[in-house]
């Protein structure tokens, strides 16, 4: 053996020795910026803690909730008197369907079909940015859009504040909400509204049983599927929370020509193209179709599509790592996803109480 | 006579930063102090409170501790938007204050994070 040989061959122990102990300084500091599996019961309950329910609705101060306004808010939300069309907001927002239509294709006024599918209502009063793509900010803000939509409920601004100021039925609700209001604005209809929507608040699911710590409302394989949520698939780095959204945008890697979010924004803000809003995960059904589009027909198939990474472009989230899960791991992922809404024996808040 | 010259050499040479520092010290007093640096943390969808004042020509160094990507943007009040890209996790991005005035920071990722910077005039 060479003397170059010799000294290599005494280096590579040293440098297998060296490696292996930087592994071991940076391996759980690394496990943990990727959000691995926790490993201790500490780590699993300051996990749990971040999917905790927060005790109250929050209303904005230049909205304050008035059960005068809530009420007012529910009889305009299923009112058809307020479309050109013969719909109310409840057509697609029905409270038997979670809030939202249960349709794979959303149908518009004329039978058209929509190309994004129709989001729940429920736990609105938490959102951020609303619509698929973030047009609105403020649930007020939406509340007239499908109203005046042609395509949805078709009925003009001007056309609706004057429709509504007809209507007798209508003077009782307003005064007792607003007080002795002269004429009804689209602003007292945006408001009441946005109270009614608010209210709607998704009911108490086993997971959230098992969050408050009933250790027995999970099972085992769905807690595992749990930390596979939140450890290897990294589900959790968007669908966070207890609302299981982070209100955030992101580009999945579907083949849609939908720019979504890039309607609005930029163009040089890439990540922004073929963003659309991650939908919370609670109100999950167990029959699809799946994301924003309906593409996706089971849940074996979209953790396949988290698995592959989509389509690979400038776009495509940075969190869109692609990975692969055992048989075991995906069948246990499948539970805790099935589990997320199981909800054996509660109503959603609101939900019961349409007229 | 050897003795005094060199003392006062010595004394000259003592003298010399002083001298050669007077120019900068004279244009810092008109153009005001240095531009400062100040830093701002990304913890999952919180951008961390200011703890400072910012004026014009300062640098905000954006720290993302969070381990999700975000991508900052900044708006002035008279509406001029910067981006600064999407930033990964445990990198930093940074830009320099245009304008006095409210400054937003936003995440086009996530509408939920939000942070406002009064900001004063140049130095």
């Amino acid at each position: 053996m060479s003397k170059g040989k010799q000294q290599s061959g005494r280096m590579w122990p040293g440098l297998i020795l060296l490696a292996v102990l930087l592994a071991c300084v940076q391996g759980p500091k690394l496990r943990n910026a990727h959000g691995a599996a926790p490993d201790t019961a500490e780590s699993m309950r300051s996990l749990k803690q971040k999917y905790q329910r927060p005790q109250s609705v929050p209303y904005p101060a230049e909205n304050a909730h008035s059960q005068a306004k809530e009420e007012l808010g529910r009889k305009l939300f299923f009112d058809t008197r307020l479309s050109r069309a013969g719909r109310s907001c409840a057509t697609c927002h029905d409270p038997a369907k979670r809030w939202s239509d249960g349709l794979t294709q959303p149908v518009g006024s004329e039978q058209q079909e929509f190309a994004r599918k129709t989001p729940t209502l429920l736990n609105s009063a938490w959102l951020s940015a609303l619509m698929w793509d973030g047009r609105a900010s403020t649930l007020e803000q939406q509340a007239v859009m499908p109203i005046t939509a042609a395509h949805e409920m078709d009925m003009p601004v001007a056309l609706l504040v004057e429709r509504i100021n007809t209507l007798d039925d209508y003077r009782r609700p307003v005064q007792r909400a607003y007080g002795r209001v002269r004429h009804i604005t689209v602003m007292h209809i945006q408001q009441a509204l946005a109270t009614f929507e608010r209210t709607l608040v998704s009911p108490r699911t086993d997971l959230d049983r098992w969050i408050d710590g009933d250790a027995q409302a999970l099972s085992a394989q769905e807690q595992r599927g749990f930390a596979i949520y939140n450890g290897k698939a990294r589900c959790s780095a968007c669908h966070s929370t207890w609302r299981l959204t982070d209100d955030g945008f992101h580009d999945i890697g579907l083949a849609s020509a939908d720019r979504g979010r890039g309607k609005f924004t930029p163009p040089q803000v890439v990540g922004m193209q073929y963003a659309f809003k991650t939908p919370t995960l609670r109100e999950l059904n167990d029959k699809g179709p799946y994301m924003h589009d309906g593409s996706i027909g089971s849940l074996l198939a979209v953790i396949a599509h988290y698995e592959e990474g989509g389509i690979d472009r400038p776009s495509r989230s940075p969190e869109m790592k692609p990975f692969t899960l055992t048989e075991q791991e995906r069948a246990d992922l499948l539970a805790f996803l099935h589990a997320i809404g199981r909800n054996p024996d509660s109503q959603a808040v609101g939900g019961s109480k349409e007229k | 006579m050897h003795s005094y010259r060199r003392r006062r050499l010595t004394g000259l040479l003592a003298l010399a930063p002083i001298v050669a520092a007077a120019p900068a010290l004279l244009i810092s007093r008109v153009a005001g102090a240095a531009p400062a640096e100040h830093v701002l943390t990304l913890n999952h969808h919180e951008l961390s409170k200011p703890d400072f004042k910012a004026s014009v020509g300062d640098r905000i160094r954006i720290v993302n501790g969070a381990d999700i990507a975000h991508s900052i943007y900044v708006t002035y009040d008279d509406g001029k938007i910067v981006s600064l890209d999407t930033q990964l996790p445990g990198t930093e991005k940074s830009f320099v204050l245009e304008a006095a005035g409210t400054v937003v920071l936003r995440c086009w990722i996530h509408p939920v994070i939000r942070q406002a910077l009064q900001v004063t005039p140049a130095r």
